[in-house]
């Protein structure tokens, strides 16, 4: 059954996200600008269970707003309670990651990338075919698409046109301003002195503290550079011994062993750590980096011991939650609407 | 058409034509081929290379370059380039991509006879005021990686790698050199004469990093000083920066 859509309006309103005024220009693909109707198509598509075979998963599964857009495991598990390899990653400001998706960097771009869980056997299990079969006669979704993308019959609703706008929605995803790190940023809050202290150290700032180093590679404003390091946290003999080779699957064996530097922003939230979660709290975390980690072929030069004390540790983890920002936890605009 | 229609038209042909007038103007095409070596050979990525008494290989080695210009024998300047970053990182990964290098082309170049290429090494001073988030992801001054908030500058040069310093094989030695801040920019000069013509001309730009290391009683010593990313504690980063004179040459 083809559906006849024209009888609804189709009147595209652009859709501008809020973010701190550090932020660089949230980049749009020019054939899938952001517009009301096509973030809304999204977060249903988003949040719906449809998504997946057996109708009892989505992205949301993986990605709760509660926990920054992660699900606080160390591995996901799709529909088929088969445990993943990796961490759900958080997708906050996932929009201004122009630099590869996924802990290995894979997809180049949000709407290659929101077509591949779908399918994946451990994921959602499902056929693109089966689920556009799906959206075309439901009740709802063919008026959602023509509202979005201006189609005139339900026939024409694709897997690309579900992936851009699942797109859009994750691209709204943006932090607000309300974190204490940014409301310092723009004069209206002041740090404390353990918070300073921790921000010296996390930048290098002051000669009289040791060097953390963690700015190198979570370098404000989106507290990562979405550039891909091993961090030192496998013990191997040669480069072809990494039990995921993570950037290496998707360039060469000297990547092997690195991934994708995640976002600290919120990080209390979105335990446990590393592409693995092997690390359950922060404290493990940054006892790991005191440390220096395992030396590697192509570990990076900032891994090191840190020589930090207990005092200094305390005052990396107050700066680092700084970076919370429980405005946008709470935001309704990026809630489960079902 | 009347004869007056005709003359004027072969009258604004020959002012659009493409082939070069009296005075110079012109389409030339000119190829810029950077290439990172190490005394003289080609700067592979997790080779190992001889240093002093003992061997290093690199892991990282890249920059920005700015403000890349030709100067021809009458002293006119043309710009090239506003900025790009040389990224051997990436690319020096197999003998075969060392030895080809990073290659830019350009054209709408005066045809005549050239006698310097300029290259800045780093971000300029201009450039060096803005942030990354004031430049859209293409534009090479958008890496958030090659800046550092405690400098208030970006990191002009990385070159990072591993030492032997037990001299057995294992290099357990990491070393680590980022320079920055305007002080540490600079623009090397490079003489040279280059015809640039229809044709296109190719000069190649060597970089030999293990000249970086020069002082003037040998080799750096790489243990006792392996990391330095503090311009505001100048100790290898300013040799590198000074010995980038030396170490960066046109290939004739």
């Amino acid at each position: 059954m083809d559906i006849d859509l024209t009888g609804i309006a189709y009147t595209p309103s652009e859709y501008t996200p809020i973010f701190p005024a550090s932020f660089p220009e949230l980049e749009e693909p020019e054939d899938n600008p952001m517009t009301t109707d096509g973030v809304l198509l999204g977060r249903n598509l988003f949040y719906d269970n449809i998504l997946s075979a057996d109708s009892t998963m989505s992205c949301g599964s993986c990605h709760f707003q509660e926990f920054s857009f992660t699900d606080n495991l160390a591995v996901s598990e799709g529909i088929d309670a088969i445990a993943g390899t990796r961490s759900s990653m958080s997708l906050l400001n996932i929009g201004f990651y122009y630099e590869g998706l996924f802990w290995d960097g894979r997809s180049t771009t949000l709407e290659e990338q929101a077509l591949l869980p779908v399918e994946d056997p451990i994921e959602l299990h499902h056929t693109w075919p089966e689920l556009i079969d799906k959206l075309q006669v439901h009740p709802s979704y063919p008026e959602l698409f023509r509202k979005a993308f201006g189609i005139s019959f339900s026939s024409e609703i694709t897997k690309e046109l579900a992936a851009k706008a699942i797109a859009q929605f994750e691209r709204s995803i943006v932090s607000s301003t309300s974190s204490k790190y940014d409301r310092v940023e723009d004069g209206s809050d002041s740090f404390s002195d353990e918070e300073l202290l921790g921000r010296d150290l996390f930048f290098d700032e002051n000669p009289d503290v040791p060097d953390a180093e963690c700015g190198h590679c979570h370098a404000p404003p989106l507290f990562t550079t979405n550039e891909y390091f091993n961090n030192g946290i496998e013990q191997v003999e040669t480069l072809d011994d990494f039990p995921d080779l993570g950037r290496g699957l998707v360039t060469d064996r000297f990547d092997n062993g690195k991934f994708r530097v995640p976002t600290l922003r919120n990080i209390e939230f979105t335990a446990p750590y590393m592409h693995d979660g092997r690390f359950s709290t922060l404290e493990e975390v940054l006892d790991h980096y005191n440390s220096g980690g395992h030396p590697a072929l192509n570990v990076d030069q900032n891994i090191r011991p840190l020589n930090l004390n207990q005092e200094q540790l305390d005052a990396l983890l107050a700066f680092m939650k700084t970076l919370s920002d429980t405005e946008f936890l709470n935001n309704q605009i990026y809630s489960d609407p079902f | 058409m009347n004869k007056y229609t005709f003359f004027l038209f072969l009258a604004i042909l020959s002012v659009f034509s493409c082939t070069p007038d009296d005075d110079g103007i012109g389409t030339g095409f000119l190829n810029l081929n950077f290439k990172a070596e190490f005394d003289g050979e080609p700067l592979v990525m997790f080779n190992e290379y001889d240093y002093a008494d003992t061997k290093l290989l690199f892991s990282q080695a890249d920059f920005y370059i700015t403000h890349v210009e030709v100067e021809d024998v009458s002293g006119v300047v043309q710009n090239l380039d506003a900025v790009r970053f040389l990224d051997f990182t990436t690319v020096n990964k197999n003998a075969d991509n060392a030895a080809e290098g990073i290659t830019y082309f350009y054209n709408d170049l005066i045809i005549g006879e050239y006698d310097k290429i300029r290259i800045g090494i780093g971000v300029d001073a201009e450039n060096n005021k803005k942030k990354p988030a004031d430049f859209d992801s293409n534009n090479p001054l958008s890496k958030t990686g090659y800046y550092w908030t405690a400098w208030d500058s970006y990191i002009f040069m990385k070159i990072q790698g591993q030492y032997d310093e037990a001299k057995d094989g294992t290099f357990g030695l990491g070393y680590l050199f980022h320079t920055g801040k305007d002080e540490l920019y600079r623009t090397i000069e490079l003489p040279g004469t280059f015809v640039i013509g229809e044709d296109t001309t190719t000069i190649e730009v060597g970089i030999d990093f293990k000249k970086l290391f020069n002082t003037s009683s040998g080799l750096f010593d790489i243990p006792a000083n392996p990391v330095n990313h503090d311009p505001d504690n100048l100790g290898p980063i300013q040799m590198i920066s000074d010995n980038l004179s030396e170490a960066v040459y046109m290939k004739q």
